[in-house]
């Protein structure tokens, strides 16, 4: 099927979120394995030794999670490029969401491990309440693709969108704003938890998604090459957060998948 | 949004007796299953009210007077009204409950405010408004769908969601001024009144409109200049789209309300309609007075034996004039 | 002067309408200076504080009526739920009659006016050959379901005799006087009951009691025919499961139209239902069966005979009509109004167009309408009255013991006649027929979901009742409990609730009918007298159900709690 796709972009207003500040309150944690990550940056693929065997295969609290790097990224509120999100957006709106995430591969699959701290736990699509979720988006091609849904149909970019109203996760393709599809190979696996405490705003979700590192089909991302650019973004249903209106990586972090140590 | 051909509807609510036939020909073809349960695509409600969903007039929605989207807000479950069950097996055959009754306590309907209307007996007054999605000229939804799911038919302008393209974002449902979009929470997408394209494809009416008892219901392209469309919106000019302020350019069009006068003190009679004329204004904008003398004039030449082509449509002899669908 | 001939041609007689005269030594006068001089007490200026109509809107209505080129008065049934029903009628028929509206120029129409359907009648009455028993159906309800004891109940003997001119003494005397006169038959209590298409039991007023009535007499056997489970199946010893809308062969037809619809049998009943021609006609065949085999002959009834050892070759035509597609057939192609169309032609346009036989008075002609009493008017046909000609005078001993020998004005009884302040208003359901459909979910989710009152805003408020709050309405038979709906268009002084409400929809199961009253007005029962005398669906007394009153309050929670968390 031939589209047309929005071609205005918002580059300008996009930058001067990227910079938007760090003085949020939701990463009290001093943990010194965590590292802080800024668009731009590259951090490693770990890999997970052969001879340790995952019970369950996306579990989002196995002990393995515990012995890899942590890396954590400042997402702030995504440009607005359509004028329903236009309508919903907050300009003031300026404080960072911080997401924690994990890489790793095994032999033959790559894992991305997320959490975040989230005071209400959203797992309805209903008539007034939206769901939480989070979407680890993939260049197919390299940088230059815009890190904003992809450059167009020729430049498009892979996306693993994780809902809270459903275990599975779904994998998408878009090629510009307003484009996002269904694949028809749905190669992406995962599984979350939330993590209630007893002071709200310190409650967790911890997602997982992972998919075997050879797959065939369009749109797939080739998670076999040595430097993948990756963008996330988060939606709080509690917010009434969907579609344009969620917080987004400004720009790509690149995934070091090279097998040098 | 330009389209080759646009389907309309007129409704007369001089004819409406609110007896919700429509709305349960509608109920029964579309919206009795699948998580529609709740959505009524077609409505009658009683005006003045809150209508539905409730309060739909004051949620926002449309377009401001530069053309801009209007921030719309969005109508609760309850503001729906939250379709109950009932216990048939237990109360009527295994005698286990002890009478028949809603598994919830009805707090709000769609049609919750039926009949109450304003003012005070003997004065009061009221009249039914039925509601279906307008298939509007410059609809709201579509401009607020941020995934070109939602389109106008080039054949016919009906406007419908491609389930295929909508990820259930309810941006349309907010959008929409008249709240005419529902979204479905078992499937997570929106969906609104198709005016029933699969019949219209085989030469059939809605079933609205085949079905309604008054006979209120015309259904005709706008560039039909021998149909009954033209005749009532562009020649007599009876036929105003509800709250044209919103921008969105209604393809239905309704025959305002004429109303018996006013009763005094004493009992007598006065010269003043019993239905303000400003609230009708307020509903169907400035063409209202004109509306309402045209109709009456005709039916008094009806009346009076001289014959009138806006009355004889307008009673609605027969289905094949009332319904122009070529 | 005088004619033989039986027609309305006045000929060279010119009637005196007004005057005083002498003949043969006897002071007389007419019926219209006496109708003048009844009417005179009743001016729009005396009456307004009763109707709160302006003497204005009166005259102009009065007017509206004269100028009209054609006026035909609808006498709707609501009118009849009243006792003062027969003057209001008579006072719309003397309104017609002065402003010349009869015939093609308008006159009275009823809501209870059938055609002529004479094979439908046959097939009713085994042949032609034996009628059932008809009684004046108000009378055997009142009767038959002990309803006098709850009309003493309500009624405050003083205050109804003001307001209606009779007390319950009186009026039970005089319903006494018509059945021992044979003026309106009463055959007593039943024995079984096979009860087909009537939910009684809803429908009645002092309902518990009628219903405990009828279960009594009818212990021995109760069987009902019902599409649903409704309140009167529901008591059933058996209930045979009939074929429902488009699952049978059926025919309907009404005196508002011409057309009589052709149900055909769209689908197969649902289960084991069956059309209630079928059930008959297998339940006649049993009956047939069991009588020959005990011998049972001829029983004499009246002027008939009833044979139930040939009730089943009589009720099929010996075995011609089996089924409801035989009936439909057998009824469509014989049927002088049906013109002797097909079976197969009628169901394919879905009605059929009446003819001239289906008139009653005179011929129903094509493209004209059905105008009242043409026959009368320019046929000079006499009306079937004791006078042949339209009745504005009667001296029958009981018109004359309540003055109401010409047409003239009485109160309703209403709660002025009661102790219970707010009058009560039981119309139709909103968007169906009587309990049809009454308890179908996805017509109750189109209003409140429960049994509901309509109550006026000011009245709610003085009572301390909001809308959707749960109000206890009660008098002294009793009360029941619904759901309070703001209704500015209803007086603040009345409540409204619609009648189709099944009892097992009530908190308790307790129904609006337990404690509703009801009268039956004696000028109703009257007979021998000409044309007043009982005839099936025109002149017979009916139940006068718009009478009763209520008191409201807020319903307390434990008053409307589900007695198993008690």
């Amino acid at each position: 099927m031939k589209r047309s796709f929005p071609t205005t972009t918002f580059a300008v207003l996009g930058l001067m979120m990227s910079v938007a500040g760090t003085a949020a309150a939701d990463h009290s944690e001093r943990n010194p394995n965590v590292t802080e990550v800024n668009p731009g940056d590259t951090v490693k693929v770990a890999r997970i030794p052969d001879n340790i065997y995952l019970r369950t295969q996306d579990d989002p609290d196995d002990l393995i999670w515990d012995r890899l790097p942590v890396y954590r990224t400042g997402l702030t509120t995504a440009p607005p490029v359509h004028p329903s999100v236009m309508l919903r957006f907050d300009p003031t709106d300026m404080e960072a969401k911080h997401l924690y995430f994990q890489v790793a591969k095994s032999k033959d699959r790559f894992y991305i491990r997320l959490r975040w701290k989230d005071a209400s736990e959203d797992r309805s699509t209903t008539v007034d309440q939206f769901r939480d979720g989070v979407a680890v988006q993939y260049a197919i091609a390299g940088p230059e693709t815009s890190y904003m849904m992809g450059s167009g149909p020729d430049n498009p970019v892979n996306i693993w969108y994780w809902r809270s109203d459903q275990e599975q996760i779904e994998n998408l393709a878009a090629g510009g704003f307003g484009s996002t599809t269904h694949l028809p190979e749905q190669t992406v696996t995962g599984a979350s938890e939330y993590f209630p405490e007893e002071i709200a705003q310190d409650s967790e979700w911890h997602v997982v998604m992972s998919r075997l590192i050879d797959e065939d089909g369009e749109h797939q991302v080739d998670l076999s090459r040595d430097t993948i650019p990756v963008v996330f973004a988060l939606w709080e249903g509690h917010h009434n957060e969907r579609d344009g209106n969620k917080k987004v990586t400004h720009n790509w972090i690149m995934l070091d998948n090279s097998d040098s140590q | 949004m330009t389209v080759k051909r646009q389907l309309s509807m007129v409704l007369d609510l001089n004819k409406c007796i609110g007896c919700q036939t429509c709305t349960t020909a509608c109920k029964l073809m579309w919206t009795n299953r699948n998580g529609r349960e709740f959505m009524y695509w077609n409505n009658v409600e009683t005006q003045p009210g809150k209508g539905y969903p409730r309060d739909y007039q004051n949620m926002g929605g449309g377009f401001d007077e530069a053309g801009a989207l209007r921030a719309g807000r969005q109508p609760s479950q309850e503001d729906y009204g939250i379709p109950w069950e009932y216990n048939y097996e237990e109360a009527l055959m295994t005698g286990t409950d002890p009478w028949l009754r809603p598994n919830v306590k009805p707090t709000w309907g769609a049609n919750w405010d039926e009949d109450q209307g304003e003012g005070d007996y003997p004065n009061s007054y009221y009249f039914y408004l039925p509601r279906l999605c307008n298939h509007c000229a410059n609809p709201g939804c579509l401009a607020a769908c941020s995934r070109n799911a939602i389109y106008k038919r080039q054949e016919d302008g009906i406007v419908l969601i491609d389930q295929e393209r909508c990820r259930g974002y309810r941006y349309c449902v907010n959008a929409c001024p008249y709240k005419k979009v529902y979204f479905n929470e078992q499937i997570s997408k929106s969906e609104k009144c198709i005016f029933c394209y699969p019949r219209i494809e085989k030469g059939l009416p809605t079933a609205c409109a085949q079905q309604c008892v008054g006979r209120i219901r015309w259904i005709g392209y706008r560039d039909d200049t021998e149909g009954p469309i033209h005749m009532l919106v562009e020649k007599y000019k009876v036929a105003l789209p509800l709250h044209p302020e919103w921008g969105t350019q209604p393809n239905v069009f309704y025959v305002p309300p004429l109303s018996p006068p006013k009763y005094g003190p004493d009992g007598e009679m006065l010269d003043e309609s019993r239905i303000p004329l400003e609230y009708l204004e307020s509903l169907f904008g400035d063409g209202v007075a004109a509306a309402l003398d045209t109709i009456r004039t005709e039916r008094q030449a009806k009346a009076d034996g001289k014959g009138s082509e806006l009355m004889d449509t307008l009673i609605g002899y027969n289905h094949a004039e009332m319904f122009k669908l070529s | 002067m005088g004619s033989d001939d039986k027609d309305l041609k006045l000929g060279s007689v010119d009637p005196a309408l007004e005057g005083r005269f002498e003949v043969n030594g006897i002071k007389v006068t007419t019926v219209f200076e006496q109708v003048k001089k009844e009417a005179a007490k009743y001016t729009p200026e005396k009456t307004q504080k009763q109707t709160g109509l302006h003497p204005d809107v009166v005259r102009q209505e009065a007017r509206h009526i004269a100028n009209a080129r054609k006026a035909i008065i609808m006498l709707g049934y609501i009118t009849s739920s009243y006792s003062n029903c027969l003057y209001t009628a008579w006072a719309y028929a003397l309104t017609l009659a002065l402003t010349g509206h009869g015939g093609r120029t308008g006159g009275l129409d009823t809501s209870w006016v059938v055609w002529n359907h004479p094979k439908w009648t046959e097939l009713s009455t085994f042949g032609g050959k034996k009628s059932a028993r008809y009684e004046a159906g108000g009378l055997g309800e009142v009767l038959r379901g002990g309803m006098m004891e709850g009309i003493r109940n309500h009624f405050d003997n003083k205050k109804l005799k003001e307001r209606v001119g009779f007390d319950i003494d009186e009026m039970e005397e005089m319903i006494q006087e018509s059945i021992d006169e044979g003026w309106m038959p009463y055959y007593g209590e039943i024995k079984g009951m096979i009860a087909v298409a009537d939910n009684t039991f809803r429908r009645n007023k002092m309902a518990e009691k009628y219903r405990e009535e009828h279960l009594r007499q009818a212990s021995e056997l109760y069987v009902n025919v019902n599409v649903r489970m409704d309140s009167t199946a529901e008591w059933a010893d058996y209930v045979l499961p009939a074929a429902s809308h488009y699952e049978a062969w059926d025919l309907r037809t009404q005196g508002y139209h011409r057309f009589c619809n052709v149900f055909t049998e769209s689908v197969p009943p649902v289960g084991e239902s069956k059309p209630d021609w079928d059930i008959m006609a297998l339940l006649t065949k049993k009956i047939q069966e069991r009588a020959i085999a005990r011998g049972i002959g001829p029983i004499q009834d009246g002027d008939v005979t009833r044979d139930l050892h040939t009730i089943h070759d009589d009720y099929t035509n010996n075995g011609q009509l089996m089924t409801a597609l035989d009936a439909t057939r057998y009824i469509v192609e014989n049927s002088p109004e049906f013109g002797g169309v097909t079976l197969e032609d009628a169901a394919e346009r879905g009605f059929i167009v009446l003819n001239e036989h289906a008139g009653t008075n005179q011929p129903l002609q094509k493209d004209q309408p059905y105008n009242p009493f043409t026959a009368q008017t320019d046929g000079k046909k006499p009306y079937e009255t004791l006078t042949g000609r339209i009745t504005f005078y009667v001296d029958h001993p009981r018109f004359v013991k309540l003055k109401s020998t010409v047409p003239t004005a009485r109160l309703y009884a209403g709660p002025e006649a009661s102790n219970y302040p707010l009058h009560f208003y039981s119309p139709h359901t909103r968007w169906g027929i009587h309990s049809n459909w009454r308890s179908n979910k996805y017509m109750l989710r189109l209003q409140r979901g429960e049994p509901n009152i309509y109550i006026n805003p000011k009245l709610a408020e003085q009572r301390g009742i909001k809308d959707g709050d749960r109000v206890r309405l009660f008098n002294g038979n009793g009360a029941f409990f619904a759901q309070a709906k703001l209704y500015p268009s209803i007086p603040a002084d009345s409540i409204m609730m619609e009648h189709g409400w099944e009892p097992h929809q009530y908190i308790h199961r307790r129904p609006m009918n337990n404690s509703h009253v009801t009268l039956l007005q004696p000028l109703e029962l009257v007979g021998g007298w000409g044309h007043l005398k009982f005839i099936y669906a025109k002149w017979n007394a009916n139940q006068v159900i718009h009478e009763s009153s209520y008191d409201i309050a807020l319903a307390k929670p434990e008053e409307i709690a589900d007695p198993r968390t008690i």
